[in-house]
């Protein structure tokens, strides 16, 4: 293809301006808002239309951005080219309410007809996009070296990744992890995990609810509370009969006792007291030991027999006859001491003697008073012998029935117990019984929460698995592409940069989506490359792009004010290159003189149109 | 004879739980309930009918007192229930050995009985759920003559739970001509009326779940001469709402917020409670980022639903794409072996990471 005329009727500052193109080389001049850039996108909206944005960048978008100064109302422009060796006019108005486009074969005068308004089926890959990746140089990269190495590395990238120097994989794939990141912190897994643990611990204490249960009702089983309340009764009405009859007998023993107490006749007051009166269960006292001795008088016995008292006092007399007899054959001293033992055994035999006699005389009198008083008991004791008997007969009667008050009372404690025992059973079952609802409902709430929880996951993974797919896909798109493109992409480039410079560089791009050259050595960052060999390699990938995307077709290749930061030698490579290797149609906007001075100086011919005119 | 006709009361559900709202709501439900009782006391009716769940589950010994002494101060209007599906007689169910007060008369059996009162001429049937789902049609070939003479002139109605394949499968045609003047349903929380007046469901008397959607309430009955007559009573204090927030791709998330706001405020009436089940609809902008889950915070909020579509043109977005990623992804995820609905998400998903951070 090969523009040939151009006719800005309304578009941006110019008005009816009219310009020709020449086959080959073109330089189109102009200083600082003459109107370079409003060509290039002149040419850029006569290929495919004034593009108009909605939401983002509504205010620079291409329509607005070119709408005519003057006479608001048109904005129209037409393109003549050649393609194909026809010749077609193509017209487009661009304002909003009256878009057209009419293409035109200008050799059979017929109308082609542009179903959907782009030149695509014309031109195999003829897209806006493909226009801005390849052949149409747009005046908006940065020049600072380090920034536009960045963005080369990221447009080559893109291109060989993606076929397109916009679209970004890394950051597409990136944007999809992060989807899927906030898919996961959101997961109910652990939610399930614990629900799940819930469920069991129920189940559990539910088991365990009814072994308590069924343990409970067996020991209820065991009791019959009609029984028990039977038992209880009638222990209840043995104790009372039992009470009164221990009422009455008590009552008749009192009696007794009062009539006792009045009949006995009354003993010296050294005589204990009968005691017969109070209980009845004390033996009457007599005031006398076992053995019949009062023990008051035993207390005061001597301490040697009496009879031995009196052998020490014949011992005496005998000592003083026999010393009467013999005093004169023994000496004076020794006479003198046995008189003293004499008389001391004397003495104490004499003093044991009597005294003996005299206690003798004391137990004698002191048996005899016993005796006496034996008898006058034994007197009144034949009296109440008779009472006795009778009370003792009561007090057996009594002491029967208090044995058999103490078997009720026991036996009715019992009862009570055994009752009070069956009731703590049954409360206990009643309150196991309301566990038991309390827990089946706690489990049935938790297995409701499970299915919940469970459907949740099961759209959150639906959810993730989306995005699973769409990373997969893109991911083994971005591997087709770069085998088919981007591999291929970056051989061109390194071709055309060795054509153009001279110079043999290998260009790839590697797995960790890196454009990388070849210093010989290693491969490197590109980054690493002069500012000038990455203008030119910038060129280059472009230029390998577009023999790839549009393969044999020629396309004009249009650059806007692209050589301002070439200098000389690097100009003159490239232009050089252009004008004897480059078999298409090529549209230079400048605003210096340069190129033509280049062109010039190597005899190269260019058709050169000014656009200050 | 006037009757009111209730069912599916699910005291002790929790509604919406995990909500700021689900105890209200809890505590709502018991309300409702007292308060029909009220009414009934009031206006003097005969006759309450509860068809089943009247508990959302098995009932405890004290829930069951705090209702009998409901049930015992609205004497002498006379009670009747039957235990439907969530609230069933089972062993170990409470119900078993409840002694309820007077005027309330249970049907506890799980094989349909009839008790007579003679101050209404009426006979009133019922069975009771032991077992949590039935798949046997035990309305099915139920007639009133099936158990015994009858008094002249009198009215039979059959309290009756269920419907569906599970829960008591019933043939309403066969029903209508069973021969009962009045079939008392409970089990769909939805209320319903045949044309011919003989069956009602009464729906349940609040909404349950998020599901209970539109009015709820009761039926208030009269037997006449002609027939019994029923009519809806809409009690509920609470009813789901389900708003429609049309969008298009000119609004910002906070007049996206505004408008639904808006809506909610519209759609209460005073004196009664929503909760709101939101759904947006429309287009949206690519670039359009929001949460969601801000919907929630702006008022009672249940479930918010996405169904907007993003506002771009699919088909020109590929053709004019063809050769890069962009469109070969589209190709692509078109051709996927997934539901539809997935697929639109797969295509959306790749198209806007590849968008967010293309330079466009």
């Amino acid at each position: 293809m090969i523009i040939k005329e151009l006719w800005l009727t309304h578009f941006g500052k110019f008005h009816d301006f009219h310009m020709e193109l020449g086959p080959s080389m073109n330089i189109i001049s102009g200083g600082n808002e003459a109107g370079k850039s409003t060509v290039y996108h002149f040419i850029e909206a006569m290929f495919f239309g004034a593009r108009r944005l909605r939401g983002r960048a509504a205010s620079s978008d291409m329509y607005s951005r070119f709408q005519p100064w003057e006479g608001k109302n048109s904005y129209e422009g037409t393109m003549i080219f050649e393609h194909q060796g026809m010749t077609y006019r193509l017209y487009r108005n661009f304002y909003k309410t009256e878009v057209s486009v009419t293409l035109v074969c200008l050799d059979t005068n017929k109308v082609i007809p542009l179903p959907d308004g782009t030149l695509e089926n014309f031109i195999e890959n003829f897209t806006e996009e493909n226009f801005e990746n390849t052949i149409g140089v747009a005046q908006t990269q940065s020049r600072l070296s380090r920034s536009f190495a960045r963005t080369l590395q990221t447009q080559a990238v893109n291109m060989a990744m993606t076929g397109s120097s916009r679209l970004r994989l890394d950051s597409a794939l990136e944007c999809l992890e992060r989807e899927r990141r906030r898919l996961r912190r959101g997961s109910a897994d652990g939610e399930l995990e614990a629900l799940g643990k819930k469920e069991t611990y129920c189940r559990q204490e539910l088991e365990e609810n009814r072994q308590r249960l069924e343990m409970l009702d067996g020991e209820l089983e065991k009791f019959s509370e009609e029984d028990l309340k039977r038992k209880l009764e009638s222990s209840e009405k043995g104790l009372e009969s039992c009470q009164m009859a221990i009422g009455a007998l008590s009552e008749k023993l009192s009696q007794h006792a009062a009539q006792a107490g009045r009949n006995r006749a009354p003993l010296s007051p050294r005589q204990p007291p009968l005691g017969s009166h109070g209980s009845s269960t004390d033996r009457p006292s007599y005031g006398l030991t076992s053995h019949g001795h009062d023990p008051r008088l035993e207390k005061t016995g001597s301490r040697l027999p009496v009879w031995l008292y009196g052998v020490l006092l014949v011992a005496g007399i005998l000592t003083g006859v026999i010393l009467a007899g013999i005093h004169e054959h023994i000496p004076l001293p020794a006479l003198r001491l046995f008189l003293v033992l004499t008389a001391f055994l004397m003495v104490c035999g004499l003093l044991g003697f009597v005294r003996g006699i005299f206690e003798q005389r004391r137990e004698l009198s002191g048996r005899a008073f016993d005796e006496e008083r034996h008898r006058s008991i034994r007197e009144s004791d034949g009296e109440e012998e008779s009472h006795g008997r009778e009370a003792a007969g009561l007090q057996m009667e009594l002491a029967r029935m208090e044995e058999k008050k103490r078997a009720l009372e026991q036996r009715h404690k019992i009862c009570l117990q055994a009752l009070e025992q069956y009731r703590q059973i049954r409360e206990r079952r009643a309150w196991e019984q309301e566990q038991y609802s309390r827990i089946s409902n706690t489990l049935e709430d938790v297995i409701e929460e499970d299915q919940r929880l469970r459907d949740k996951i099961r759209e959150e993974k639906k959810e993730e698995l989306c995005v699973d797919t769409a990373r997969k896909i893109l991911e083994e798109l971005a591997g087709e592409i770069h085998e088919s493109f981007g591999k291929p992409l970056a051989d061109r480039a390194s071709e055309l940069m060795n054509r153009i410079t001279g110079e043999e560089r290998q260009f790839i791009i590697n797995e960790k989506l890196e454009m990388m050259v070849d210093n010989s050595q290693d491969f490197v960052p590109v980054s690493r490359l002069s500012e000038g060999a990455l203008e030119q390699l910038y060129l280059a990938v472009r230029l390998g792009a577009a023999k790839l995307l549009f393969k044999d077709a020629t396309v004009p290749l249009i650059l806007d004010d692209t050589f301002a930061y070439y200098d000389d030698q690097r100009l003159r490579t490239v232009l050089s290159w252009f004008a004897s290797e480059y078999k298409g149609q090529v549209i230079v906007l400048t605003c210096q003189h340069r190129e033509c001075d280049i062109l010039d100086g190597l005899n190269e011919d260019y058709n050169y149109v000014n656009l200050e005119r | 004879m006037r009757f009111f006709h209730l069912a599916d009361v699910h005291l002790g559900a929790v509604p919406d739980k995990g909500t700021a709202w689900s105890d209200e709501r809890a505590r709502g439900i018991y309300e409702s309930f007292y308060q029909v009782l009220e009414t009934a006391r009031l206006e003097q009716v005969d006759g309450v009918f509860i068809c089943g769940d009247l508990f959302h589950r098995q009932p405890l010994l004290r829930e069951l007192k705090e209702v009998s002494y409901h049930f015992a101060r609205c004497a002498p209007v006379r009670i009747f229930i039957i235990a439907g599906n969530h609230d069933p007689v089972t062993e170990r169910s409470n119900y078993v050995n409840y002694s309820w007060p007077d005027n309330v008369i249970f049907f506890k059996g799980d094989a349909c009985a009839r008790t007579y009162i003679s101050e209404w001429n009426c006979y009133i049937y019922g069975l009771s759920y032991h077992d949590r789902e039935i798949i046997r049609p035990l309305y099915a070939n139920l007639r009133p003559d099936l158990f015994g003479a009858a008094a002249p002139d009198s009215t039979h109605i059959l309290l009756a739970h269920g419907g569906d394949s599970r829960h008591i499968p019933v043939h309403f045609n066969e029903l209508e001509n069973a021969g009962f003047d009045y079939i008392a349903f409970g089990h769909i929380h939805r209320p319903w009326l045949a044309k011919s007046g003989r069956i009602a469901y009464s729906g349940a008397l609040e909404p349950v779940d998020k599901e209970d959607e539109g009015p709820h309430g009761y039926m208030e009955g009269e037997v006449t001469a002609k027939g019994v007559r029923v009519r809806f009573v809409p009690q509920a204090t609470w009813t789901y709402v389900n708003l429609n927030v049309e969008i298009n791709g000119q609004m910002s998330w906070e007049e996206i917020k505004d408008r639904a706001k808006q809506l909610m405020d519209r759609a209460v009436k005073p004196g009664r409670k929503a909760v709101f089940k939101v759904t947006i609809i429309g287009t949206r902008d690519m670039d359009m980022v929001w949460d969601l889950d801000e919907l929630y915070r702006l008022g009672q909020v249940i479930q918010v639903t996405d169904a907007s579509e993003y506002d771009i043109d699919i088909e020109r977005l590929y053709s004019q794409n063809k050769d890069n990623l962009l469109g070969r992804f589209i190709e692509r995820a078109k051709d996927l072996d997934m539901d539809e609905d997935m697929k639109k998400k797969v295509l959306y998903y790749g198209i806007r990471s590849l968008y967010d951070t293309g330079d466009r």
